[in-house]
């Protein structure tokens, strides 16, 4: 207990007064004695504080005997661990489960699995000495409690100069990954980086990154990663496009094109069952049409096109019978700008029949286009619409409304997000509500019909308006579970 | 319906769709076709059975020994469905890093039950129970796991690190820092 300043005080007035008329000796000898006094209880406190953390250890051990947890067979903790490693946090969360007792450590260490989250390793220059080695010693123990499983891996080389020691480091990795990104955020990377990644065997090699790549400087690397006998998926964010990609293999590809190449990639790619285009549209229509392109195995295709005022010139020539998921984001275009025409999307949409979700971002499509693209997308079960004010209105949304006595609009919806809209131009509070409201039965309600109704219920309703969605709507949608709507 | 019997021989009458989230028994469904016969399980107690697989009726309330009241003036809202119906985290993991109220409430101040239910899950096959993020800070969204500290401290676990081990795992977080 700490001494209070009026007994400080006290002990003050005491000892000035009872020393008065002691001698300068008597004075020295006093301070020595209570020096003498004072070592003796610090030395009693040490003993009695060592003997509080020994209680209190042993308190904890006790504990540690009975708690419910040790009932957990051993078998069972990376199963819990692994739920608890969260992809965006994974090293801390590992780390600090790996850290609670010498058990936990020794079951993590002893389950790459735990281990194997997408490691971001900066290659820049910048640690020296023993920061440097701590660095390096930690990275490679990290790396090898993955093994013998294949990792994804980021690369950043945001300097032209490269630590090499943690290179290495990586570099020893290269036959276990699975997926690779190679961010270059600097103008120039080293000669030597670029043939050491040309050199590595890439045997797991399944999923590329090349973002930011320019033509000047890499070529050898890419060659190498051409012959990397598992990789199915690219992602090139580039305006340089290497030719010697295997691209027949590709079953994933992202990539930037000029509405020139655009065709002719794709028709490289008779595999892709994902594509995500990132493309100009045109701004004058080609003279000659080009043959139907047929992408039998496309199931998720994701356009986003800028500036120019066409893009049925890739629609017109594209046959996607197996597509399921089609995203279209008109992004950076000028108003009045984007020609949408209903008939050459509907005559795509023919050829990409078993559509069940749709998104539009950014788009000037009109409340009939989108009818029109849902009335051909009978197995419509999802729907995003994006900042598209034009075609969400009282209209629409009634026709969504499911009445009894009437077949609604995408009777198989379920999963509807409205994003970056706002209430008063075209549409009210009241009648979203009422169409929400209108496709949603609890359980019971469910179980109670003798006949089920013909629209599925929400799974999933999201919406997240350019302004605060007040407690008006959230009470007209009440209820909805927290689970199934979710108010931005 | 389902008869389910329980290691303390208690019989359950269960909606088969309830039920069938445990793949061990929907195996067992499966295999043995309709039939009346009662399914036993012998490593699941019918209080665990019943936290898993039957929704509370009202407010809940719960003592600080975890027990569950009928009234008392601490109100936790129980959840609206089984605890075996709700999505598992893999499920819902795009949308939300929320631990469900049941989860807190359990972690909290029911273990001994908390790890029956686990072992139940487990043998039982049910993914959505087993796989709940029990050692995750549930106090606010996208938190990672707890600290070493509130683990120990939540579990009862005592650190038994060597010095040698806590200089390692110094080392090991200031890397992660520096990262």
């Amino acid at each position: 207990m700490a001494a209070t300043l009026s007994s400080v005080h006290a002990v003050v007035l005491e000892h000035r007064e009872r020393n008065k008329k002691s001698s300068r000796a008597d004075i020295e000898r006093f301070i020595q004695e209570s020096e003498l006094k004072l070592a003796s209880l610090e030395s009693q406190i040490s003993a009695l504080i060592e003997l509080r953390d020994r209680e209190r250890t042993c308190v904890a051990t006790l504990k540690d005997l009975i708690a419910p947890i040790h009932t957990l067979p051993v078998e069972l903790l990376p199963e819990i661990f692994e739920v608890a490693i969260r992809a965006e946090s994974h090293v801390e969360d590992a780390l600090q489960i790996s850290q609670v007792c010498s058990g936990w450590r020794q079951v993590s260490h002893s389950t790459p699995r735990l281990w194997t989250g997408k490691m971001w390793i900066n290659l820049r220059e910048d640690t020296h000495g023993d920061r440097e080695q701590v660095y390096v010693d930690e990275l490679k123990a990290w790396l090898l409690r993955s093994v013998p499983l294949t990792i994804p891996i980021t690369l950043v080389l945001d300097s032209e100069s490269i630590n090499n020691r943690i290179l290495d480091e990586v570099m020893r990795t290269a036959p276990r990954w699975r997926s690779l990104t190679l961010k270059m955020e600097s103008e120039a990377p080293a000669p030597s980086f670029v043939s050491r990644l040309a050199e590595s065997k890439l045997n797991n090699l399944e999923e590329l990154g090349l973002l930011r790549f320019d033509k000047d400087v890499d070529r050898a690397a890419l060659l190498s990663f051409t012959t990397a006998p598992r990789l199915r998926k690219l992602e090139i964010l580039s305006n340089f496009l290497p030719m010697s990609m295997p691209w027949s293999r590709l079953t994933g590809l992202t990539f930037t094109s000029s509405t020139l190449t655009v065709l002719d990639i794709l028709a490289q790619c008779p595999n892709l069952i994902q594509a995500v285009v990132r493309a100009a549209g045109w701004n004058v229509l080609p003279q000659a049409r080009r043959d139907i392109l047929t992408l039998s195995h496309l199931r998720t295709l994701d356009l986003r096109f800028r500036d120019g005022q066409h893009f049925v010139p890739l629609s017109d020539c594209l046959s996607a019978p197996a597509l399921e998921e089609l995203y279209l984001d008109f992004w950076n275009r000028e108003t009045d700008r984007l020609f949408w025409t209903s008939a050459h999307f509907t005559a795509f949409q023919l050829r990409a029949a078993n559509i069940t979700q749709l998104g539009f971002e950014d788009s000037l499509l009109t409340v009939d286009d989108l009818k029109i693209a849902i009335h051909h997308a009978p197995s419509l079960t999802h729907l995003t619409l994006d900042n598209c004010g034009a075609c969400f209105d009282d209209a629409f949304a009634n026709a969504l409304c499911y009445k009894p006595d009437t077949t609604p609009l995408a009777p198989n919806l379920h999963h509807f997000v409205l994003f970056r809209f706002d209430f008063g131009d075209n549409f009210t509070e009241d009648t979203l509500a009422r169409m929400i409201v209108s496709r949603w039965w609890t359980d019971t309600e469910l179980a109670s019909r003798l006949v089920p109704p013909a629209v599925a219920r929400w799974t999933h309703v999201e919406l997240n308006g350019n302004r605060y969605l007040g407690e008006e709507l959230a009470d007209m949608l009440k209820d909805l579970p927290s689970d199934v709507l979710i108010l931005l | 319906m389902v008869l389910l019997v329980t290691s303390d021989n208690e019989q359950f009458q269960t909606e088969k769709d309830i039920v069938e989230r445990s793949v061990l028994i929907k195996n067992m469904l499966e295999d043995v076709g309709e039939s009346d016969q009662p399914i036993p399980l012998p490593n699941v107690s019918s209080s665990v059975l019943k936290k898993v697989t039957q929704p509370s009726t009202g407010p809940t309330e719960i003592d600080v020994r975890g027990r569950y009241l009928s009234t008392a003036s601490t109100t936790v809202e129980s959840p609206s469905r089984p605890p075996i119906l709700e999505q598992s985290q893999d499920e819902t993991r795009k949308r939300t890093t929320d631990i469900s109220e049941w989860d807190q409430k359990f972690i909290t101040v029911d273990q001994e039950m908390l790890f029956e239910i686990i072992l139940a899950a487990n043998y039982l096959d049910i993914k959505s129970l087993l796989c709940r993020r029990w050692l995750q800070d549930g106090s606010q969204h996208d938190q990672g796991a707890r600290p070493p500290e509130e683990i120990r401290k939540l579990f009862n676990i005592v650190n038994d690190f060597t010095p040698e081990e806590e200089a390692q795992i110094k080392k090991e977080n200031e890397w992660a820092e520096d990262r």
